[in-house]
């Protein structure tokens, strides 16, 4: 029962990380075809940003946002400042430069100026409560964390089904120059693509480095190659599998890990679920049809 | 000095890793962003068999590179279900999957990794640094021969064709599965040999320093020298190698450094400072080739003397090519409805039929493209089907594409040889002996098809009208006795298509098969000496063009059987 309990609870709080961040790349991914390495600069940038809101106002709900928005910009001026001029190249050009990208800003985090090399405490209040029993624990962070991930999906249901924006992003997805000829305006829609991916990812980076009390620059590493691994699961492309392979994920390595120990890191765990699923169902787990 | 030698040693280490991946990406057309792994693999390996089992130090380069090779080809295996994107998402995730593996494992020392690695020695003498930068240097240098030869063998030409294009490679009889796993063995075993030489000169190996950032560094190095040339990759990693060292006030930028190399370079270089069709690779092609310009048996001007008989029309066989009662499903769309047609050798067939009667997809049917729901297809009273393309090109049966596919690196003579057939493993003397014989009956197709004005420029820069004699050259270099010609007169000239005419005549004359889809009616009805319409998947005509014309189900098929 207890152990039942502890892998719902990691379930809950790894999934909604796991959504928060792998939105963004699905989401790049259906639009431009573009494997998004760089997204995991962009969720670091989102929780160093939230840090440095919070020291300046002391309120966790505005870094919060300051977080999101900041990497929602992020988000806009990659695409703007270098997706945009290649997605039409051979594969690898975009990929190759994203992990540049990635790069790039992982040392700029690194330099004294914005990050370092220190973990940057970061423990703020959220003003929720606690949820905690005798069999449960989940920290006020932890309790943000997920509704703010429920909210987001709640949310993004809502824009897809029921939103202009929602079908001009799925026109968009299946066949780019198809809805150009129809008029949908490709590049706005793009650009508030990126902006809400990237705006997901800066959530995530905030709640994550408040939940685990510190910022520091790799913070985005193994998120961002987790987060590829949900994008595959859940098909690339398709935002719905993504939120149900986030969970996945999360339960298979919260069980693996709790029920039989630590056989493999965690993310060993992921990568080798991922290659499986490539080689014998390399549409994701939750495509339509084959 | 000794740091001088040891920064050269790391320089000639990374240069022969960088090479291993330009035989895997720039040969080979695989993806790594995991390459770290193989690296690693060899460097584990060595330090496993100097430690563990005392070996010593050329015993554990030999072991590093067999070992490493077959981690190559394991990993390898993915490639055959996954492209591109996924591809590189999975050596990624090799590359985690290896740290994870090696960091739990006590063998391998774990987390800490292996330490005390005796320094390198020969024969009972160790090696100083001065000795082992030689020693680094000779290997580099027998790297570099190897990889670069390695495009002029029958064996490099199939990694280059499986590189430029998957299905055209199977369509001449290359086996995409077994040439991805080779480049994948190749460059496990050059890495192996890298690892092998880093492990016991820094003494010690552990997880954290085969991380997906090393792969990315080595992906880098191999961009920024020039991808798919080898000076390019040894150029690559001793600049990107040796620099961050000596400027040591820049070192804790380096991976700013290397990201924005990576970055810019794809961005505004894409073919790096020295690779193919760059200033500078072109005067180095300069100095090289003043000397000794390296050719592709393919390239090899022979004397124009009597031109091998390429086919010998008294002797030749009778072959029959029959595809009966051929159904083919595509979920619940039947694209294919009880299909019979046979070719026999000296016969022109013509496949019509508008558009979606299924003409290409009994191409594919016949080759192993799409599988077959129902039906036999049989050569010379062989059953083919479910052969897959590559071997079916080898039973007697090549088709070309309705879209041409060149293989845009190579020359024209190139792509002919890449269909003449290659065995992957030369032996020295068969090679030579078969290279020469190959290049005569190469360039005797491609005068044939008239294109020895261009036989020496890449089909990247050659207009279809040509690409598409190409293809049947290409087709007919594979030796085959049925040439199924997916529409070889779509987007030519009126000229040229009279000279496909008469080409594609002689061709059948000379002892070959012939089936041909085509819309060009003035063409096929010329041309044919039987015809078959399909529409809508199903065989609705058949007989002497001039009769077929006449057919009413026929004319309602391609006009309506509404008055108009």
């Amino acid at each position: 029962m207890i152990v039942a309990l502890e892998i719902a609870v990691n379930t809950l709080t790894q999934g909604s990380v796991y959504v928060l961040t792998a939105i963004g790349l699905t989401m790049v991914y259906g639009l431009l075809g573009i494997l998004h390495v760089a997204h995991a600069a962009v969720y670091t940038f989102g929780a160093w940003i939230g840090l440095i809101s919070w020291q300046a106002t002391g309120s966790f709900w505005l870094a919060l946002l300051a977080g999101g928005a900041a990497s929602g910009i992020a988000g806009i001026g990659i695409f703007e400042a270098v997706y945009r001029h290649i997605a039409d190249r051979p594969k690898l050009v975009p990929l190759i430069a994203s992990v540049g990208i990635l790069i790039v800003a992982s040392a700029i985090f690194e330099q004294p100026f914005m990050i370092g090399t220190r973990r940057l405490p970061f423990r703020p209040e959220t003003g929720l409560p606690a949820i905690a029993s005798d069999l449960v624990y989940i920290g006020p962070t932890g309790v943000a964390l997920i509704i703010v991930a429920f909210v987001v999906i709640l949310a993004l249901f809502l824009i897809f089904r029921y939103t202009r924006l929602g079908l001009d992003w799925r026109a968009l997805s299946m066949d780019a120059q198809m809805a150009n000829a129809l008029g949908i305006p490709a590049r706005m829609s793009m650009n508030l693509a990126f902006f809400v991916g990237s705006f997901l990812a800066g959530l995530g980076g905030v709640l994550v480095a408040a939940y685990e009390g510190r910022v520091f620059a790799a913070m985005g590493d193994v998120v961002s190659y987790k987060a590829f691994i949900v994008v595959v699961l859940g098909g690339l492309g398709n935002v719905p599998g993504a939120v149900a392979a986030a969970f996945l994920l999360a339960f298979i390595e919260s069980f693996v890990i709790t029920v039989f120990g630590y056989v493999l890191p965690r993310d060993a765990i992921g990568f080798t679920l991922l290659i499986a699923v490539l080689m014998f169902r390399p549409q994701g787990l939750f495509a339509r049809r084959a | 000095m000794e740091y001088l030698f040891s920064v050269g040693i790391f320089a000639a280490i990374w240069a022969i890793v960088v090479l291993s991946l330009n035989v895997l990406l720039g040969y080979g057309g695989q993806v790594s962003l995991g390459h770290a792994a193989l690296f690693g693999a060899g460097a584990y390996t060595a330090a496993v068999a100097m430690t563990r089992y005392e070996l010593p130090f050329l015993v554990a380069i030999l072991a590093s590179l067999l070992v490493t090779a077959a981690i190559g080809a394991v990993i390898g295996l993915p490639s055959l279900r996954v492209k591109h994107d996924f591809l590189v998402l999975v050596t990624i995730g090799i590359n985690f999957i290896f740290i994870g593996v090696v960091s739990y494992t006590d063998f391998l020392g774990g987390t800490l990794g292996i330490v005390g690695i005796p320094r390198p020695a020969i024969g009972g003498l160790v090696l100083d640094n001065w000795q082992y930068l030689l020693f680094c240097v000779l290997l580099l240098g027998l790297t570099m021969y190897a990889t670069s030869r390695l495009p002029l063998t029958w064996g490099g030409l199939g990694l280059l064709s499986i590189r430029d294009d998957e299905e055209a490679a199977a369509a001449v009889g290359v086996n995409p599965a077994r040439y991805k796993i080779v480049a994948f063995a190749l460059a496990g075993a050059i890495a192996g040999v890298g690892g092998a030489l880093y492990a016991p000169f820094v003494g010690n190996v552990s997880p954290g320093r085969f991380n997906f950032i090393e792969s990315v560094t080595l992906m880098s190095m191999l961009i920024f020298g020039g991808l798919g040339t080898v000076r390019g990759a040894v150029f690559g990693a001793v600049v990107l190698k040796t620099l961050p060292e000596l400027l040591r006030g820049f070192s804790e930028y380096r991976f700013a450094i290397y990201g924005a190399i990576l970055l810019l370079g794809i961005l505004f270089m894409p073919k790096g400072v020295m690779g193919r069709d760059t200033a500078f690779g072109r005067v180095i092609d300069g100095w090289i080739g003043r000397r000794k310009r390296p050719t592709l048996p393919a390239e090899r001007t022979v004397e124009k003397g009597p031109a091998p008989p390429v086919r010998d029309s008294a002797r030749a066989t009778q072959h029959e090519l029959v595809a009966a009662n051929v159904i083919v499903d595509f979920g619940g769309l039947r694209a294919l409805n009880d299909v019979t047609i046979r070719v026999r050798t000296g016969e022109i067939l013509g496949l019509l039929g508008p558009n979606g009667a299924g003409k290409t997809t009994l191409f594919n049917a016949i080759v192993g493209a799409v599988p077959i729901t129902k039906g036999q297809i049989t050569f010379d009273g062989k059953e083919i089907q479910g052969l897959p393309p590559h071997r079916t090109v080898r039973r007697g049966v090549a088709r070309t594409f309705q879209v041409v596919r060149p293989f845009p690196s190579m020359s024209v003579t190139g792509n002919v040889t890449a269909g003449l057939g290659m065995p992957i493993y030369p032996h020295t003397d068969a090679f030579v002996r078969f290279a020469s014989e190959g290049s005569r009956k190469a360039d005797a197709i491609v005068a044939e098809i008239g294109l020895d004005g261009q036989a020496d420029v890449r089909t990247d820069a050659l207009p279809v009208g040509l690409l598409r004699m190409l293809e049947v050259g290409r087709a007919l270099a594979t030796g085959a006795d049925v040439l199924l010609l997916d529409e070889p007169a779509a987007g030519l000239t009126h000229a040229e298509t009279e000279v496909l005419a008469a080409e594609i005549r002689r061709i059948a004359d000379s002892g070959k098969a012939v089936v041909l889809v085509e819309h060009n009616m003035r063409f096929a009805l010329g041309l044919c000496d039987r015809v078959v319409v399909l529409a809508s998947g199903e065989l609705i005509a058949e007989g002497a063009p001039d009769e077929v014309v006449k057919n009413p189900d026929v004319i309602a098929a391609y006009l309506g059987d509404e008055p108009i």
